[in-house]
């Protein structure tokens, strides 16, 4: 037998195991034999390998032992702990989390969601009309406006569409033809429906259109108001909750 | 609605018990699973503490799977509990070195807890008895020092008798793959018990 030793470290160490092991077949069968025919380290590697794995089979498996250690506690489950493992825990266990993310976040959150909503309440309702800020009304009547250009091609100009709704054009100074109302509040109040009760009705009679005078679709401002009025009532709910449960 | 219907009717006393308190555990009866922990913490523990090399862990994976027992009584179908539990305890035994992956391993248990040793064999020879006693515990020694893989492949082969096919189903890997740790692991060991192979050539 030839001592490479030179070459050792580069031997394939896992051939000589599957070989120690009997389990080297066809080419790594034939690799393996001439490895150990050409060094004497990787014989006597697999010469303790195979003593090795005799004694790691004369460590007694546990169903073989004759007496096995005690455990170090009892690892029987309490009534409490078989609760949570329940199947249906699950369930419990996501709604606990719910809650208790509640009372965690729900006063910042509570108080956060109110303050938007009373900031978009005060929004809404000026845009709505409070007296002397009707130029506000600007931002809502043009979603009307454009929804009844359609139907009510404006008398001319740039005004056209504005024209339609005359508070807005009239409050924001607008250059439209149309006639101004007198009653600006009111007109912008009423939004898409001033259109249809103010001077241009006729017009869009004479085009055989009339509806526009039956229900007005509710403005952006109508829609901020609901929404933050809906804010204040969560954001005061979760305010309750969280102090409930904290 | 689970499926708490009998398991099959065996033969073998202990089985056949297992099988009765399982199937009133699965109808809801703690103390009869309580029953079933009692006959196997024992058991589970001396399986997991050889994979785990901690006390403490080995522990917390035995309790760890006997909660996931109870959690998943609806799923076993039938055969042996033991084996049953086993495997999950095999399971709970790999998360808990996959939770202290990034620890070094510490000395194996045993070697440490004196508080209890297996009952000597009146009969043996007090040489040959102190002689296989320092073997086990070089090779315990050492088994805690290779990766956790090598030790579980290493443990469940060679020691529990799994056959390759076993262990690769519980362990997620190829039965290739469960070779080649096996290989490795016992080069580890014969890294580590180089200068002590005395003992074995004894």
């Amino acid at each position: 037998m030839a001592d490479s030793r030179v070459n050792h470290p580069q031997h394939d160490l896992e051939l000589v195991a599957a070989w120690a092991a009997g389990e080297a077949t066809g080419a790594d069968l034939e690799r393996a034999e001439r490895l150990l025919d050409a060094c004497d380290r990787c014989v006597s590697i697999s010469r303790d390998l195979r003593l090795i794995t005799l004694a790691l089979q004369e460590l007694p498996a546990v169903d073989a032992m004759p007496a096995l250690p005690p455990a170090p506690r009892d690892f029987r489950l309490t009534p409490e702990q078989a609760a949570r493992l329940h199947p249906s825990a699950p369930l419990v266990r996501w709604t606990d989390r719910l809650v208790a993310a509640v009372a965690a976040l729900g006063k910042p959150v509570g108080v956060s969601l109110a303050t938007l909503g009373l900031v978009g309440l005060l929004v809404g309702t000026s845009s709505l009309g409070v007296p002397g800020r009707s130029a506000a009304s600007a931002t809502s009547a043009p979603v009307a406006a454009d929804h009844l250009a359609t139907a009510a091609p404006a008398p001319g100009g740039e005004g056209g569409a504005a024209g339609n709704v005359p508070a807005a054009t009239s409050a924001s100074g607008g250059t439209g033809p149309g006639p101004k109302s007198t009653d600006t509040s009111q007109d912008a109040y009423r939004g898409g429906a001033g259109a249809s009760a103010g001077p241009y009705a006729s017009t869009l009679g004479s085009t055989g259109s009339t509806a526009p005078s039956e229900t007005p679709a509710p403005g952006p401002a109508t829609w901020l108001l609901a929404l933050s009025l809906v804010a204040i009532a969560g954001g005061v709910g979760l305010i309750v909750v969280a102090t409930r449960r904290g | 609605m689970e499926d708490v219907r009998p398991t099959t009717v065996v033969d073998d006393p202990v089985q056949r018990r297992d099988m009765i308190l399982m199937d009133r555990a699965r109808e809801g009866d703690l103390n009869a699973f309580n029953d079933l922990v009692v006959v196997y913490q024992d058991m589970l523990f001396a399986l997991i503490v050889r994979m785990v090399p901690d006390r403490d862990s080995a522990s917390d994976a035995v309790q760890e799977a006997f909660f996931s027992a109870y959690r998943n009584m609806a799923g076993f179908r039938g055969g042996s509990v033991k084996s049953w539990l086993s495997r999950i305890a095999i399971n709970a035994a790999m998360d808990a070195q996959r939770l202290k992956k990034r620890r070094p391993a510490d000395p194996y248990p045993e070697l440490e807890d004196d508080t209890w040793q297996p009952p000597a064999d009146a009969s043996a020879d007090p040489v040959t008895t102190s002689l296989t006693s320092e073997r086990h515990h070089a090779l315990n020694a050492a088994l805690a020092k290779i990766t956790g893989d090598q030790r579980n492949a290493i443990v469940l082969y060679d020691v529990e008798g799994y056959d390759y096919a076993e262990i690769a189903e519980l362990t997620n890997v190829s039965v290739g793959t469960v070779k080649s740790r096996i290989h490795r692991g016992r080069l580890a060991l014969r890294e580590l018990l180089h200068d002590r192979m005395d003992l074995f050539r004894g």
